[in-house]
């Protein structure tokens, strides 16, 4: 170990208490130590001005509860029942046509476009057949299953009319028993827009 | 000079100045950036900024220089509803972009708040991409909303990206009942 003061000092506090400890000593021991303070608290104060640089643009989106612009209605063939506030619903049918099993109102004197689109589904294997439309007047293929798979899963965008009425029908063929399901969308799109409504539909086909 | 010349007071008082004069600096840099913060609503030109999407009209108004957006926005009774480009934001230099709860009213308790199901602010890039969400869901009368908000996402100059916003209210939910929320994209 050295003899020097000095050196000794900064190799730590048990050489020193090896040695006389001098006015000086104790200066530069509380030197270091508020010279380290004052590194922490520069180091501080920049992390602080750092992580703070940015601005702010503001949205405000007030968003209220409004009747929806088209109802469900249950159909004539089939069965149906028609949930909460009219939109969403679920279906029953077997084989054959049906002609309607649900049909869809506007209620709120404005044109808007329909479509239905498949976003799920389960045993449809069994499906031989399965042909969902939407009809006033003109019929659009909405839905289609052949031989147990999609070959239409989403239809194109039909015209619902202010205050008017469209029908949702089925042909249905089977090649075996069993329970399938068919989870629908009723998209309802505004026209000249991207902004469109979703209404849940459960077809059960037996 | 010798070290032990220098007398321990002065040398105490001396650091004692210099951390004073520190933590000065620091303050005057923190007022100095609340002070940009109040001028941004004068910047002419912000280089990220607020514009109209394909689902604007009628339901956006755009404050000055476009840095505030307020939105009108329905929610129908057991149906979600799309907007798909509620609306916009373009930048006109590169800079990153991040979606940050604010506020929302009405607040947890309140009984109109188990009207709503569900909002929620999708972030989507011109190439269709999402990169942020913010999603505020219910659970009775109080809501779930975000606690972060997201990453910030690198925007290039001139593009434009949009605000996609889904809202659902509750089955049999109350015809009127509204709700605000407040969002700040934070640019940096």
């Amino acid at each position: 170990m050295s003899s020097n003061p000095l050196f000794s000092n900064t190799l730590g506090r048990l050489s020193v208490s090896k040695e006389k400890e001098t006015p000086s000593h104790k200066k530069i021991r509380l030197l270091r130590w508020l010279v380290l303070t004052a590194c922490v608290f520069l180091g501080y104060s920049l992390q602080s001005v750092t992580g703070n640089v940015y601005y702010s643009i503001v949205m405000r989106a007030h968003g209220t509860v409004a009747s929806s612009p088209v109802v469900l209605g249950e159909g004539t063939a089939g069965n149906s029942i028609i949930y909460t506030n009219n939109t969403s619903a679920k279906v029953w049918t077997g084989t054959g046509d049906f002609n309607y099993v649900l049909n869809l109102t506007e209620s709120q004197g404005f044109n808007w476009k329909v479509r239905l689109s498949a976003f799920d589904q389960s045993n449809i294997d069994r499906l031989y057949n399965c042909s969902i439309y939407i009809y006033d007047g003109s019929n659009s293929t909405q839905i289609l299953i052949s031989n147990g798979v999609y070959s239409q899963p989403t239809g194109p965008w039909y015209d619902l009319a202010a205050s008017g009425t469209d029908y949702i029908w089925m042909h249905v063929e089977t090649s075996s028993a069993g329970t399938s399901y068919v989870y629908a969308y009723l998209e309802i799109l505004t026209p000249e827009t991207t902004t469109y409504a979703r209404y849940v539909i459960t077809f059960e086909i037996l | 000079m010798e070290i032990q010349k220098i007398p321990l007071r002065k040398s105490i008082k001396f650091l004692t100045l210099l951390l004073t004069s520190m933590l000065v600096a620091t303050a005057s840099a923190t007022v100095y950036y609340a002070m940009l913060e109040q001028s941004k609503s004068t910047v002419a030109v912000t280089p990220v900024y607020f514009t109209t999407g394909n689902d604007s009209s009628g339901i956006l108004t755009l404050g000055t220089n476009n840095t505030y957006a307020s939105l009108s926005l329905n929610a129908y009774p057991n149906a979600t509803l799309y907007y798909e480009q509620a609306v916009n934001l373009t930048a006109t230099a590169a800079k990153e972009v991040r979606l940050r709860h604010v506020s929302i009213s009405p607040d947890d308790g309140d009984q109109s708040v188990s009207n709503f199901t569900s909002v929620v602010f999708r972030l989507i890039k011109a190439d269709s991409t999402q990169v942020g969400t913010l999603t505020y869901t219910t659970t009775g009368d109080d809501w779930n909303e975000p606690t972060t908000p997201t990453s910030y996402v690198a925007i290039g100059a001139s593009e434009e990206w949009t605000m996609k916003i889904e809202i659902k209210a509750a089955a049999g939910a109350y015809i009127g009942i509204s709700t605000t929320i407040v969002i700040a994209v934070d640019v940096k």
